[in-house]
């Protein structure tokens, strides 16, 4: 029977590989999610990013979550206040102005796009210049960002540095969309530990319980 | 202590219900582990109702402030992460459960007499369940939440002659918006409480019938085993094994069961490039996107959650305990499991026309069980008397036919006189 589900389960999967699958491919990137590397993409969200986004549910204070003493917070935040949130440096009206639309909210990127911090490590990286010299993006043609970066004029040397500024950034951005992954990780590995040693008592009393009884009486049972 | 417990019993049965519902239930002693679920689906019940409740105290259901207290809650509220992903992997859980105890009862044809109440009773908490998931889907207030919501409200589009006023009349405005959100938000809180009383019926027609068992036929007194303690710790040790899996996901892929979509506010003006339902109504989403009419298609969406009810009268067989002695039943029902999973599959993917191919196909087949369900169980049921039986289901066999003949003579007997 285990064996027809899995077989069934596998042609299922064939299927699934052959209907063909047109997402645009995204460019892989370790991310390095050490407090150094996050606090070097939080001083790009900080000093880059903020000029267009927000992050209206990232306040500085929540940045000693990534390691951040108080006067690294103090320095980062100039005149805000700790518990203010980090939103962008231009009005909203001046962006939509701009823009024809307020750019996105950064705070949940992470998570609001297939890939995550892949996705803003490829959409930043795939910056263009066409045959006709206008700017592009191969990843998201027709963005109305600009190369905020200057990726596509950029020669090898420049792009590695601002492919690794990016990296640290979409690692921030991560940690950014979802605050409490590490603790969940670590009270995930107690809790599972937990209802291991539990279940396995809890089949050690089933046992005994059931071993009270006696040979089945029925027939065929 | 035991002056107390006389106290009341002399006033409220309480002994009388602990013996009788536990200590004395009889259980059949050869239930296997997939009668497990019906307490696991108990349990997720009120995990989901308690964990539901936390929520409350901090959600707002305001089209203005909703994405953002549940924001909130995940980033401010102490442990409100714990509690939020709880919920979100819970309704997942929750239907997993429920799936595989209607797969028990199909595989083992729990629904053959006497057990057609309780088999409908579960059809009716199963659109409970699933009106309940729907509605706390919009409750996030994401572009999913507020699409599947614009989409599925709309079906009802279909309904004869007020059709429009209808969809106006549930959505509270003319598209789905902040009435909407408050209703659903109410609505959402008061099923659960309604389920609760459907799984009680459910109970009280369990506990009046006693469970069906792998065999399907009447065990001997002997094998009637009492629920405590031998079902309450094999149920808690499913629990412990649950849970497992169910923290695992908790902890470590709580975003599974979370569209990234569904992490951007809802914005009436922009719809996704392709909308999806959760995972446990994809099936279903398929079956409605393979009819390219409207209201043929919520007809067959609706008859494909429905036909269920019929299965005490579309299954024609004699032979007890379904599959466990019918190899065509058997069959059937893989291929049953197999063709929903496909089903499950399409669903989720953008139309085109290969999918709407494969998609019409699995959905024909769908129905196709059933439809042929009485022909081939008649045959199924001449083929394998002939072959001969274990003699303890032909003997269950001719007791519950002996029973159905006297009835109908009783019937006969009282229409002369």
């Amino acid at each position: 029977m285990i064996i027809r589900i899995v077989l069934g389960l596998l042609m299922f999967q064939w299927a699934a590989l052959t209907l063909a699958n047109t997402e645009r491919p995204l460019t892989e990137v370790e991310l390095d999610r050490s407090p150094a590397s996050l606090k070097q993409g939080a001083e790009t969200v900080n000093n880059v990013c903020r000029g267009c986004h927000d992050l209206k549910f990232v306040t500085f204070a929540s940045l000693e979550g990534i390691g951040l003493s108080s006067q690294e917070i103090d320095a980062m935040r100039g005149n805000a206040k700790a518990s203010d949130k980090l939103m962008s440096y231009m009005p909203s009206e001046a962006r939509h102005a701009t823009y024809g639309v307020v750019p996105p909210d950064l705070s949940l990127m992470a998570r609001a796009r297939e890939g995550g911090a892949h996705y803003i490590y490829t959409l930043l990286t795939s910056f263009h210049t066409d045959a006709e010299g206008r700017l592009d993006n191969t990843f998201f043609p027709g963005i109305r960002m600009p190369d905020i970066l200057g990726y596509a004029n950029a020669n090898a040397e420049e792009r590695r540095s601002i492919e690794s500024q990016v990296a640290h950034a979409a690692a921030f951005l991560e940690w950014a969309a979802d605050p409490n992954a590490k603790q969940r990780h670590r009270l995930g590995w107690y809790v599972l530990g937990y209802l291991t040693v539990l279940s396995f008592l809890l089949y050690k009393v089933k046992k005994r319980v059931w071993s009270r009884l006696g040979a089945a009486h029925t027939p065929g049972l | 202590m035991g002056n107390a417990i006389k106290w009341v019993d002399r006033r409220f049965p309480l002994s009388t219900f602990i013996k009788h519902e536990l200590t004395d239930y009889p259980t059949p002693r050869n239930l296997t582990s997939w009668w497990n679920f019906g307490f696991l689906a108990g349990f997720v019940l009120m995990l989901q109702i308690i964990s539901g409740v936390f929520l409350a105290m901090h959600y707002k259901p305001d089209s203005m402030l909703a994405f953002d207290s549940v924001e909130h809650i995940m980033r401010s509220v102490n442990y409100g992460w714990l509690i939020r992903y709880m919920h979100s992997t819970g309704a997942s859980a929750f239907f997993a459960i429920i799936y595989i105890h209607m797969a028990r009862s199909l595989y083992y044809t729990c629904f053959r007499p006497p057990r057609e109440l309780m088999w409908w009773s579960g059809q009716v908490l199963l659109l409970l369940l699933m009106a309940t998931a729907f509605m706390g889907y919009l409750l996030p207030w994401g572009q999913m939440s507020y699409w599947g919501a614009q989409v599925i409200t709309n079906l009802f589009r279909a309904t004869p002659f007020f059709g429009d006023q209808i969809v106006v009349w549930l959505r509270g405005d003319f598209s789905i918006g902040d009435a909407t959100l408050n209703r659903f938000f109410v609505l959402h809180y008061l099923f659960p409480f309604i389920i609760i009383g459907g799984v009680f019926l459910h109970l009280v027609a369990l506990h009046y019938i006693k469970s069906s068992n792998p065999l399907g036929i009447e065990l001997d007194k002997e094998d009637k085993i009492p629920f405590h303690p031998y079902f309450t710790i094999k149920d808690l040790y499913g629990l412990g094994l649950f849970l497992i899996i169910f923290c695992a996901f908790v902890f470590f892929k709580p975003d599974m069961f979370i569209e990234p979509t569904n992490n951007i506010p809802a914005n009436p003006m922009k719809t996704p490039a392709h909308i999806v339902p959760e995972w446990y109504f994809l099936p279903f989403y398929a079956i409605l996107r393979s009819i390219p009419d409207l209201v043929g298609g919520v007809v067959a969406m609706g008859a494909s959650v429905l036909i269920f009810a019929a299965l005490p009268y579309l299954d024609r067989s004699t032979i007890p305990a379904g599959a466990h002695y019918r190899p065509i039943y058997r069959i059937m029902f893989f291929v049953f499991v197999l063709d929903v999973v496909a089903l499950g599959y399409l669903g989720a993917q953008p139309p085109s026309d290969e999918t709407l191919l494969y998609g019409r196909l699995a959905s024909l087949l769908y129905f196709s069980v059933f439809v042929l369900l009485p022909s081939i169980s008649i045959r199924e049921d001449r083929w394998l008397r002939r072959r001969g039986l274990p003699k303890a289901v032909e003997a269950f066999i001719k007791a519950e036919q002996a029973e159905i003949a006297e009835k109908k003579a009783k019937q006969r007997r009282r229409g002369g006189a």
